[in-house]
């Protein structure tokens, strides 16, 4: 379990916090998609939990550990793939020689199958990568790495769409009751199938901290040009000739979510979508 | 699970640190053999050291003695500000901070490579390349010259060695000699805990960074010390000045000139330790962005 318990964090000792006082739970057995407009603090957040910022104040649990102490028990169940990657210089099977040995669960099978469907050889040289080889073969490597928890911060930017296809697969086959994955994504297209909780932030606050399922089961997504639905909705955006609407799921319908809608009605109207879900503040 | 140290550990990251920068590392490795080849091979040749026989000893002794050692200090101080390369760019503090091996182990890793490391690649390169004159210098070399290898002792000792015959036959220690050796160690050992700690607060462009440092901590030095002294000599006038420079002059009724050999390399050792556990403890908070 990853607690993060009123965490501040500033960049600069006089200035307004990046973060402030936030707090926030998350289980085994999730993969949360973590959203929020440019300058949220996502990066910040992922960073803080991987121990590589300190809070001002708070502090984040790992399993009971703070991982700020950056302990080697600690860090081997923990992996973070930033969104720009920098790799050494040197063969991928030399990276994986060398790294591997500090992940007790790392998989050799899972690497290779990650290799297969990445279409990505074992003799390349790291340095010579493109930035969207370079990020595939750190989500390879992570993936088969087989930490309790997993971070992913814009895992999809760079990748071709073959690749995008074969992450959310990993995704899918990769998840067990014990893991956590974070993915910080503005992509969300890419990733909204393979989500089962969905974290909004915004302004150091989490506006929405809900399972997809909760949120389904509560609210139905349409594109719609029926002026009576769009009327109705309890948040729309309008389009030519129609909208996108979000409309309450009194009828226990099937919806597809629609996180973009989502994700602009959690920042437009946060107290309207907290009553729409019926939720508790989510921040206990 | 041992959080502090685990030998297992230590070693993979060892081999894990020396494989990632293995271009780098390659590369000091053979400028360093280069310099000392130089050195030893090509000056005497460029200079004509061997045209003529010379009485005595190997007369590329003493210059190969006082090269090697201002390219020791330039080596020493180069590659202590390069301990934390893998630190020097924000994506690379990234990996390397989150990485699972303890703060200790990563520590003891760059003082292994960037510190002993360079003692011994340092002597086996200077050692091959002295050899190696031994045996190209006879092919150009007048009849007659001397050519042997420099024994390490001339080395450590500044070259006449460490005591020197009095006319009745007794060996008697060269007090000079002993002060310049124990302040070219003490020297040594200092700075480069100095720059250690300076690449442990600026990864980058350390050795420029320390170098100011230094030299602005000397002048700090300096003007403490010159404006105390011409205060004392406001507030207590000429007696204190005499007094001052007679305690100076009898300096060995203080101390005795074994006590003041040790004591300058216990000064640099302690100073040495202090600076080491610093740069540890800077590292230990290091974070992913640098504040300053």
């Amino acid at each position: 379990m990853l607690k993060i318990k009123n965490c501040s964090f500033s960049y600069r000792r006089k200035g307004n916090p990046t973060i402030d006082d936030f707090s926030l739970t998350l289980e085994e057995g999730g993969v949360y998609g973590l959203l929020g407009s440019n300058g949220a603090g996502k990066s910040t957040l992922l960073q803080l939990i991987t121990g590589l910022l300190t809070p001002i104040s708070g502090e984040i649990l790992f399993d009971g550990e703070n991982t700020r102490k950056r302990l080697p028990s600690t860090m081997k169940d923990i992996f973070l793939v930033p969104e720009e990657i920098e790799l050494p210089a040197m063969k991928l099977d030399s990276f994986i020689k060398y790294n591997s040995v500090f992940y007790p669960n790392f998989s050799m099978e899972d690497m290779n199958r990650h290799l297969e469907l990445l279409e990505l050889q074992r003799d390349i040289r790291l340095d010579k990568l493109s930035m969207g080889q370079k990020k595939k073969v750190a989500l390879a490597f992570a993936m088969a790495c087989n930490t309790k928890l997993l971070l992913m911060d814009e895992p999809t930017n760079g990748l071709d769409i073959p690749a995008k296809s074969a992450f959310r697969k990993f995704i899918a086959q990769s998840m067990t009751d014990d893991r956590i994955f974070v993915i910080s994504t503005h992509q969300v297209r890419d990733v909204s199938q393979i989500l089962d909780h969905v974290l909004i932030m915004n302004n150091s606050k989490v506006l929405l901290d809900s399972t997809v399922a909760n949120i389904q089961s509560k609210l139905k997504f349409a594109d719609t040009i029926n002026r009576e639905l769009i009327d109705n909705a309890i948040y729309a955006i309008k389009g030519v000739g129609g909208a996108s609407v979000i409309l309450p799921n009194d009828n226990d319908e099937d919806s597809e979510l629609n996180l973009e809608l989502l994700f602009d009605f959690a920042i437009n109207e946060p107290e309207k979508l907290k009553q729409a879900l019926s939720i508790n503040n989510p921040e206990n | 699970m041992n959080d502090i140290f685990s030998s297992t550990r230590f070693l993979n990251y060892v081999k894990l640190h020396i494989g990632e920068n293995r271009k780098k590392l390659l590369q000091w490795v053979l400028a360093i053999a280069g310099l000392m080849i130089f050195v030893a091979v090509i000056y005497p040749l460029i200079k004509g050291t061997y045209t003529f026989p010379e009485p005595g000893e190997d007369p590329m002794w003493l210059k190969e003695m006082s090269m090697f050692w201002a390219f020791l200090f330039f080596l020493v101080m180069s590659t202590a500000a390069s301990s934390f390369i893998a630190y020097d760019s924000k994506l690379k503090r990234i990996t390397a901070l989150s990485f699972p091996a303890s703060t200790f182990e990563k520590f003891l890793t760059y003082l292994l490579i960037y510190g002993i490391g360079t003692y011994v690649i340092y002597f086996i390169a200077m050692i091959c390349a002295d050899y190696l004159r031994v045996c190209i210098a006879p092919i150009y070399a007048a009849p007659g010259c001397t050519i042997e290898p420099m024994p390490l002792k001339y080395f450590f000792s500044f070259g006449e060695g460490l005591t020197f015959v009095t006319e009745d036959g007794s060996a008697v220690i060269n007090k000079n000699k002993l002060v310049a050796c124990m302040a070219a160690f003490s020297g040594l050992i200092t700075l480069q805990a100095f720059f250690f700690l300076m690449a442990s607060i600026w990864p980058k462009a350390t050795f420029r960074k320390g170098f100011l440092s230094l030299i602005g901590i000397s002048i700090g030095f300096n003007t403490i010390l010159f404006i105390s002294f011409n205060l004392a000599l406001k507030i207590y006038g000429n007696v204190w000045m005499f007094r001052f420079g007679n305690m100076f002059r009898h300096l060995d009724q203080y101390i005795t000139f074994e006590g003041f050999i040790t004591s300058g390399y216990i000064i640099a050792i302690v100073l040495s330790i202090g600076m080491y556990v610093l740069a540890y403890y800077r590292f230990k908070e290091m974070e992913s962005i640098e504040r300053w």
